[in-house]
C-alpha cells in the first residue's frame, strides 16, 4: 500500500484518507506525506483513546493518526499438549521438551529464518536490549542481541524442539493441524485459532526471560486512520474537514465496538475498551472460552515496549533480517550479526541523511505508566490469573 | 526525392515518439534521481548531489559482493539452461523418435506457465519440513536439508528453478534452428562417411552458431535482470548471500524508500550489462550477420 501510495504523493494524488500502521505511517509523516492533526483537533478528541495508541500516532508532540486498534504479540498454545502457560524462558524449553518427547510434534513454531524482526524485538528486550537509545540512534550491537539470537539457535539447532525453516503460513498450519504445541502470534489471527483448536486453544504473555528475569515484551503498535497533506493529495479545506469527521467516526465508540464484537481486535477508544473489560468480567463472550482466550490476550498488554515509529526504524527489518539469517546459515556469529545489524541501520541511516533524533525516549513497560494498565487492575482481570 | 525522404521519416514518427515517451523519458528520469538526494526523507524538496550516489555505490562493500552473485546468478543459470536446452533439442530432431510431440507440448509447460505461480510452488517444495524435494531424498535415506536456509544450497536451489523454469525456451528456438539445416548438408555428408560427431562439429554447430550467439547474449541479459525467482525463493538471503543488482536495487526503493541509492543501483547495472553485452555481440559479430 505503501508504495502505491507515495507514488500518487508525488503526483499529488495520494487518496485524501486511509487507514494504515501508526509505525509505516509514522514515517510518511516525517516525509510530510501526512496532516498533523494536532493542528486541527482539540486535546479533548486524542484523550478519547488509549493513551499508548495516541503515543503510537505521535512524533516529535504532533499527532498525525487516530487509532481503531492496538496491536501486539503474545503466546498461543494448544492446551491438549501443554498443561500450562510457561511462565518463564526454562519452562518454556520444559514444557516443550517434553511436547517433542511424548507427543512426537514440535514444541514451539517459530519461522526465526523468516523474521524481520517483529516478534523477535520482544525476546531482544527480554534479554535487555533496546532498539534505539534515547536520541535515537541504533543499538543493536548489543550482548542482548547476541543472547536473544543465541537462545533461538539453540532452541531450534541444538535441543530441536522449535521447527526450523518456517514461514508465518506454515507456523499457522503446524498449530492449527496440532503439529505444534506453541506459536507466538497477534489477535488478529483468532480468527484462524478459535474455529481450528476451539476450547483447546490457550492465550498467555510470552514468558520471563530466566537469565535477565525480564518479560519478553513486544511491540505495542497501533492501526488508524490518517489524513494525507494537501500537498500529497490535493485536498481543498472542505475536504480535509470531511475527512477528519470521517475518521473520528472511523475510531468512534460503535465502530470500534464493531470491530472487537467481530474481529476481536483491541479497542483503542477508551469507552470501548472499557465495555470489553466489563463484558469479560462478566464472561459474556460466546463461546465462554473466548472470555479466558481474550483475557490472556488483553494480560499481554502490559508487558509491552512502544513500537518506534521513528523513520529509522525503517532500516531495522532488513538489516535484522540480513545478518540474523547470516547467522542462522551459520555464515557468521552471533556478536558479528549483531555488530553488522547495527553498522548496517547506520549506513542506510547516513544514505537517508537521517540525524540523531532526540525525541525518542523508548522505555520497556510503558504501558505500566498508562491508563490501559490500571483499567486491567481496576476492572479485575488481572486479579483473575 | 526530397519530399520522399520527409515522408519516409513521418512513417516513423509515431514509434520514434513512442520510444521516447515509454523508454527514454523513464531512463532518463532515473539517471537524473540517481543525481539528487530524493529519498522519502527528501520527498517534495530534494536537490543534486552530482555523483554523490555513485560513490557511495561503488565504495561499499555491498555493491562488490553483489555484482559478483549478479554475476554467479547469470553464468551459473545460463550455461546449464542453455546446454539442456540443446541437448534437449538435438534428441527431439532425431526422426525416429515416438511422441515428441506430445514430449514437446509437455515440456513447453514449466516455461508457458506464469512464473510467479510456478515459483510459489517451487517455494514450497523446497521447504524443509512439507517440501517434495525433502520427500523424495528421503526416499533414498537421505536426511532432509534446509535448502533455503544456507548459502550454498540456497544457489542450488535458485539455480535448479531458474533452469526448470527457463531451458524449454532454449529447446524450442533450437529446435526450430536444428530445422532450419537443409537435410541435402547430411546427406552428402552421408555419402562422403562422416561419422556422427563430424556431422555436428562440421555441420550443426557452425549452422547453429547466429542462433547460439543470439540465444546466449539475449539469455544473458534476461538472467541478470530475472527479479522474480530471487525475490520470491530467498528474497536475496540468507543474508545477502544470494542478492542480485536488481533486487537489491528494489529493496533499495521500496523497502527503504532510498530512491537515489536504487537509481544509482540500477544506472550502474545497465552500464555494466550494455558493456557486456557490446563486446559479446563484437565477438560473437551477431549484428553483422543480422544487417
Amino acid at each position: 500500500m505503501g508504495h502505491s501510495l507515495e507514488t500518487d504523493a508525488k503526483a499529488g494524488k495520494a487518496p485524501i484518507v486511509y487507514r494504515d500502521t501508526s509505525n509505516d505511517a509514522g514515517s510518511l509523516f516525517a516525509a510530510g506525506l501526512i496532516l498533523n492533526l494536532s493542528a486541527y483537533l482539540n486535546q479533548s478528541v486524542f484523550n478519547q483513546y488509549a493513551p499508548i495508541s495516541i503515543k503510537n500516532f505521535e512524533l516529535h508532540g504532533s499527532v498525525y493518526g487516530l487509532p481503531d486498534t492496538v496491536n501486539y504479540i503474545l503466546m498461543f498454545y494448544n492446551k491438549q499438549y501443554v498443561p500450562y502457560p510457561p511462565n518463564t524462558t526454562q519452562q518454556l524449553i520444559q514444557i516443550a521438551t517434553n511436547v517433542n518427547k511424548t507427543y512426537h510434534i514440535w514444541g514451539i513454531a517459530y519461522g526465526m529464518t523468516s523474521e524481520y524482526g517483529y516478534r523477535f524485538a520482544a525476546w531482544f528486550a527480554g534479554f535487555g536490549g533496546h532498539i534505539f537509545n534515547s536520541q535515537g540512534m541504533p543499538q543493536m550491537n548489543s550482548s542482548a542481541m547476541v543472547e536473544a539470537l543465541e537462545f533461538w539457535y539453540n532452541l531450534t539447532y541444538n535441543l530441536h524442539i522449535n521447527a526450523p525453516d518456517v514461514t508465518p503460513s506454515i507456523e499457522q498450519q503446524l498449530f492449527t493441524h496440532n503439529e505444534a504445541a506453541i506459536i507466538f502470534d497477534g489477535p488478529w489471527d483468532l480468527g484462524i485459532y478459535v474455529p481450528a483448536l476451539g476450547a483447546n486453544l490457550g492465550a498467555a504473555p510470552l514468558p520471563i526471560v530466566s537469565q535477565t528475569g525480564l518479560h519478553a515484551a513486544p511491540f505495542v503498535g497501533s492501526t488508524g486512520w490518517v489524513i494525507s497533506s494537501p500537498q500529497a493529495s490535493g485536498a481543498t479545506p472542505q475536504q480535509i474537514q470531511a475527512a477528519l469527521l470521517f475518521i473520528q467516526f472511523m475510531t468512534s465508540y460503535q465502530a470500534e465496538m464493531n470491530l472487537w464484537t467481530y474481529a476481536h481486535d483491541i479497542p483503542a477508544n477508551m469507552k470501548a475498551y472499557n465495555t470489553v473489560i466489563t463484558e469479560l468480567n462478566n464472561d459474556n463472550l460466546t463461546p465462554t472460552y473466548l472470555n479466558g482466550i481474550m483475557k490472556g490476550v488483553l494480560e499481554q498488554a502490559q508487558y509491552g515496549q512502544k513500537f518506534p515509529n521513528i523513520p529509522q526504524m525503517n532500516f531495522y527489518w532488513d538489516g535484522f533480517y540480513d545478518y540474523a539469517t547470516e547467522y542462522y546459515a551459520n555464515e557468521i556469529t552471533a556478536t558479528v550479526a549483531s555488530q553488522k545489524m547495527e553498522n548496517y541501520m547506520l549506513s542506510q541511516m547516513q544514505q537517508a541523511g537521517i540525524t540523531p533524533d532526540l525525541l525518542l525516549p523508548i522505555n520497556l513497560n510503558l504501558l505500566q505508566s498508562y491508563e490501559l494498565l490500571s483499567n486491567l487492575f481496576n476492572l479485575g482481570i488481572l486479579g483473575l490469573w | 526525392m526530397n519530399e520522399h525522404k520527409l515522408s519516409n521519416y513521418f512513417y516513423i514518427l509515431p514509434i520514434v515518439a513512442l520510444i521516447l515517451f515509454l523508454f527514454m523519458y523513464p531512463v532518463a528520469y532515473a539517471i537524473y534521481i540517481s543525481f539528487t538526494n530524493f529519498s522519502l526523507y527528501h520527498f517534495f524538496k530534494y536537490s543534486l548531489v552530482g555523483f554523490q550516489n555513485y560513490v557511495l555505490v561503488l565504495t561499499s562493500h555491498t555493491f562488490l559482493h553483489i555484482l559478483g552473485n549478479t554475476a554467479l546468478w547469470t553464468v551459473g543459470s545460463l550455461v546449464p539452461m542453455m546446454a539442456l536446452g540443446y541437448l534437449m533439442a538435438l534428441v527431439l530432431n532425431q526422426k525416429d523418435i515416438r511422441g515428441k510431440r506430445l514430449f514437446f507440448t509437455l515440456m513447453l509447460f514449466p516455461w508457458a506457465f506464469p512464473a510467479y505461480i510456478s515459483l510459489l510452488v517451487w517455494l514450497g517444495m523446497w521447504n524443509y519440513e512439507y517440501g517434495v524435494v525433502n520427500k523424495i531424498i528421503g526416499l533414498i535415506h537421505l536426511a532432509p536439508i534446509n535448502w533455503l536456509t544456507y548459502p550454498d544450497t540456497a544457489w542450488i536451489a535458485l539455480i535448479l528453478t531458474n533452469v526448470w523454469l527457463s531451458f524449454p525456451y532454449y529447446t524450442a528456438i533450437f529446435l526450430s534452428s536444428l530445422q532450419s539445416i537443409p537435410t541435402e548438408l547430411y546427406e552428402a555428408a552421408e555419402v562422403d562417411g562422416a561419422s556422427m560427431w563430424q556431422k555436428f562439429g562440421r555441420i550443426t554447430l557452425p549452422m547453429m552458431k547466429t542462433s547460439i550467439s543470439f540465444v546466449g547474449i539475449s539469455g544473458f541479459i534476461f538472467t541478470w535482470n530475472n527479479f522474480y525467482p530471487i525475490y520470491l525463493l530467498t528474497g536475496g538471503g540468507p543474508g545477502e548471500s544470494t542478492n542480485i543488482l536488481i533486487v537489491y536495487a528494489y529493496q533499495e526503493a521500496f523497502a527503504y524508500n532510498l530512491y537515489d541509492i536504487a537509481a544509482a543501483y540500477s544506472t550502474i547495472s545497465t552500464i555494466i550489462l550494455a558493456i557486456m553485452a557490446i563486446i559479446m555481440l563484437k565477438i560473437t559479430h551477431v549484428l553483422e550477420v543480422v544487417s
